[in-house]
């Protein structure tokens, strides 16, 4: 082995972290290498034996007191202390002005809820007006008439469209009913 | 660092809080100079040393006794403190600055032991400031407690060849700052 190659090992041959046959070498080598043993001899006195001769520091002495503290802090509480716990909040008076605010959103959110909405009542009309158009034909239908506009000229007088009992009976009742269940499901 | 008995070890993990406070005892100085070495901040130390501590005592049932008290201890205390020390990098938006040259000309035999003492910490220091998290961590583990390679790998849970390579680069960074190598 050269110099580079020894330097290179130097750091695991001091801490005794070589093969037996190449902790040999190292050793054979610094023996006759001057420039090799000065930087092993450099590197076990100036840059390890520091850490080696280094003492152990004091732990300040309050520290006892910070981590017993903070273990009693750190502690799961038991079943009967979370349950007391939940009694003290649920029984513990809500402030007033907690309360006040809790009041406020409720009545804010019931009118929002309370409000009709647009296309609630588009629907409502529409379904009005087709009652209100279905009961004016059905009076018509017993006047032998049809309603009449202004622009329609009433010389040329259609026959009336003839209708079977059966049929009047089921248009009345259909409009009937499809009115009242629809106003059943949407007022 | 003196053996703690099993039974203290079992009582503590039971909730014993004296008992607890007799591995605290035994264990709180070293931990303590680990978090110190590694964040190179009494302030840091002493918040790594009780995080580390109400972190064993949270633990310790776990603890199945496979390895020794002294390495599980270890590993949370050096794990801690890299993490701490890496945090605190990552927050100054700093790398670690390598100082060209560290004085070593205060090594004579004229001092006394107390000045001897307080260079040699002083020292320490400074070369623990030319490096990373990780490589303080394995030349603590290695230089100061003695561990081998294997021992360090097991503890910091990592390769046994980047203990290897985290070695050789910390003591090269070393060589560099005291001038001994280009």
């Amino acid at each position: 082995m050269n110099c580079h190659q020894i330097k290179d090992r130097l750091s695991e041959y001091i801490d005794e972290e070589l093969d037996k046959a190449v902790e040999k070498q190292v050793a054979d080598h610094i023996k006759t290498c001057s420039s090799c043993r000065e930087l092993e001899e450099f590197l076990r006195n100036t840059l390890i034996k520091p850490f080696r001769n280094a003492e152990t520091l004091k732990a300040p002495q309050t520290m006892w007191e910070t981590i017993e503290r903070r273990i009693a802090e750190e502690q799961p509480l038991s079943l009967t202390e979370r349950m007391r716990n939940w009694f003290d909040i649920i029984l513990s008076p809500v402030p007033a002005q907690a309360g006040a605010a809790i009041i406020i959103i409720i009545l804010g959110v019931s009118s929002l809820l309370w409000q009709p909405r647009k296309s609630q009542n588009l629907i409502n009309s529409y379904f009005a007006n087709q009652l209100q158009f279905f009961a004016q034909l059905e009076k018509t239908g017993e006047q032998d008439t049809l309603p009449v506009t202004s622009q329609v000229d009433t010389t040329e007088k259609q026959p009336p469209p003839q209708m079977t009992e059966q049929e009047e009976t089921f248009l009345r009742l259909d409009n009937v009913n499809l009115g009242t269940t629809i106003e059943q499901f949407f007022l | 660092m003196e053996e703690i008995h099993q039974s203290i070890i079992h009582q503590a993990a039971n909730g014993d809080i004296n008992s607890f406070k007799v591995i605290y005892d035994v264990m709180k100085d070293y931990v303590y100079t680990v978090a110190y070495r590694i964040t190179s901040s009494r302030e840091d130390a002493e918040e790594v040393t009780q995080d580390v501590f109400v972190n064993i005592y949270k633990n310790l049932k776990k603890f199945k006794f496979q390895s020794s008290l002294k390495t599980w201890v270890y590993r949370i205390a050096t794990n801690t403190a890299i993490n701490r020390a890496k945090k605190n990098l990552r927050g100054s938006g700093r790398e670690v600055a390598l100082d060209e040259n560290i004085p070593l000309q205060s090594f004579g035999e004229t001092l006394t032991e107390q000045a001897r003492k307080e260079n040699n910490e002083e020292l320490v220091k400074k070369f623990l400031d030319q490096l990373n998290p990780d490589q303080r961590a394995c030349i603590m583990l290695r230089d100061s407690e003695g561990l081998s390679y294997e021992e360090i790998a097991e503890t910091l849970k990592i390769n046994i060849n980047t203990v290897r390579s985290r070695l050789k680069r910390a003591r090269e960074k070393l060589l560099q700052a005291t001038g001994k190598e280009p």
